[in-house]
């Protein structure tokens, strides 16, 4: 078993938020190159991710803070 | 407002890449540290050693023709619904049930085992412009397109190790809630195509998030960018957010099969006589839209 999967289950699974846990999804395609003598080799891999907040009202004020902090730091 | 990460690279001017990558490492690493969130990172490579003559067999469900493929040609199909093929997973890991699973348009879905062992348990939400109206969408287009971003900097195997350096940066990221997940060659027999049929609306009605803003432009080329880039499309937005709702440019060779036709009330902005002319079209058969107004 890998140590993301003990951390997974060892901290109790996922967030619940008013009795249904919430997940957010988001996915990418991803390509690298390697060249050696025999030439170039491609390579095309998948990422992906899942936010589960535990807390959608509390997490939408930190995604503000966040990109509000942001903004002001970047003059956007 | 809400961001997608595309949103905030076309902000940038001056110094583009360096302030951009900056600004992702910035909110990836905020973001990341909240301790009210967990996180789970999924990659996938197909390892060809493993398979038989280097090709995956597809489809075949109810005895249908099975037929090879490449390693690439599978990637690009998979590719269409990885976001189904990631909320499996983690239904998978944690058998959980009754949760919800929150989508950024999904445009290629195949008939798959992840997919029925999904929806058998769980409710999957499809929002389209998710990413400029949920900030939970949004956090995960700006972490992903972080991830990806700094991932192809240099030629390096994809697997744990390498995503947990870049995530971590450098122990500046506490990885207690952060968790990385291979989906692979384990996998195939519940992520492969299983029937050699593109799902449609008819489909998926069920599971996209509604009610659904229906822009009407005209027909000429390049209307949707130029929309994108006006004001009122900032306020399209708000409005959406308002009603936490999907927005679609309406094309009725596709739309068709998907305004009105639910029990929840779609809107229609018409932005041109011929998107008019759509709209009166479609009240007349009795669908179950209504005009919006932007504010």
């Amino acid at each position: 078993m890998s140590d993301s999967i003990e951390k997974f289950m060892i901290n109790g699974k996922v967030h619940v938020y008013m009795d249904n846990p919430l997940f957010a999804i988001d996915t990418k395609r991803h390509f690298r190159e390697r060249i050696d003598d025999e030439g170039v080799h491609k390579f095309m891999g998948l990422l992906g991710v899942c936010v589960n907040p535990i807390d959608i009202d509390k997490f939408e004020t930190s995604y503000d803070s966040i990109i509000n902090d942001l903004f002001t730091q970047y003059n956007l | 407002m809400v961001y997608k990460s595309y949103d905030i690279a076309k902000l940038f001017k001056k110094d583009f890449e360096r302030k951009y990558k900056s600004f992702l490492i910035g909110f990836s690493r905020n973001v990341l540290n909240l301790d009210s969130v967990k996180f789970t990172f999924f990659f996938t490579e197909i390892n060809v050693k493993h398979i038989e003559d280097g090709k995956i067999n597809i489809f075949g469900k109810y005895g249908g023709p099975t037929i090879e493929v490449g390693v690439e040609k599978f990637m690009n199909l998979i590719s269409g619904y990885y976001e189904v093929i990631c909320a499996w997973k983690i239904h998978q890991i944690t058998s959980i049930r009754n949760a919800i699973f929150m989508v950024d348009g999904i445009d290629a879905l195949y008939p798959s085992k992840a997919w029925d062992e999904l929806i058998r348990s769980n409710h999957v939400k499809i929002h389209y412009k998710g990413d400029q109206i949920n900030p939970l969408l949004s956090t995960s287009d700006i972490l992903i397109k972080f991830l990806e971003q700094f991932l192809k900097e240099r030629y390096s195997p994809l697997n744990e190790s390498r995503i947990e350096k870049v995530l971590s940066y450098d122990g500046k990221v506490n990885m207690d809630n952060i968790f990385i997940k291979y989906i692979g060659n384990p996998d195939l027999d519940h992520i492969k195509p299983s029937e050699n049929y593109r799902m449609d609306f008819n489909d998926i009605q069920d599971y996209i998030q509604r009610p659904i803003i229906f822009v009407g432009l005209g027909d000429l080329k390049g209307q949707k960018q130029i929309f994108e880039e006006l004001p009122v499309y900032e306020k399209l937005l708000k409005t959406a957010i308002g009603l936490n709702a999907s927005v679609r440019f309406f094309d009725p060779s596709i739309d068709a099969k998907l305004i009105g036709k639910y029990k929840e009330l779609d809107y229609f902005i018409p932005m041109s006589p011929r998107a008019e002319e759509y709209y009166e079209l479609i009240k007349r058969t009795g669908c179950n839209v209504e005009r919006l107004e932007l504010e």
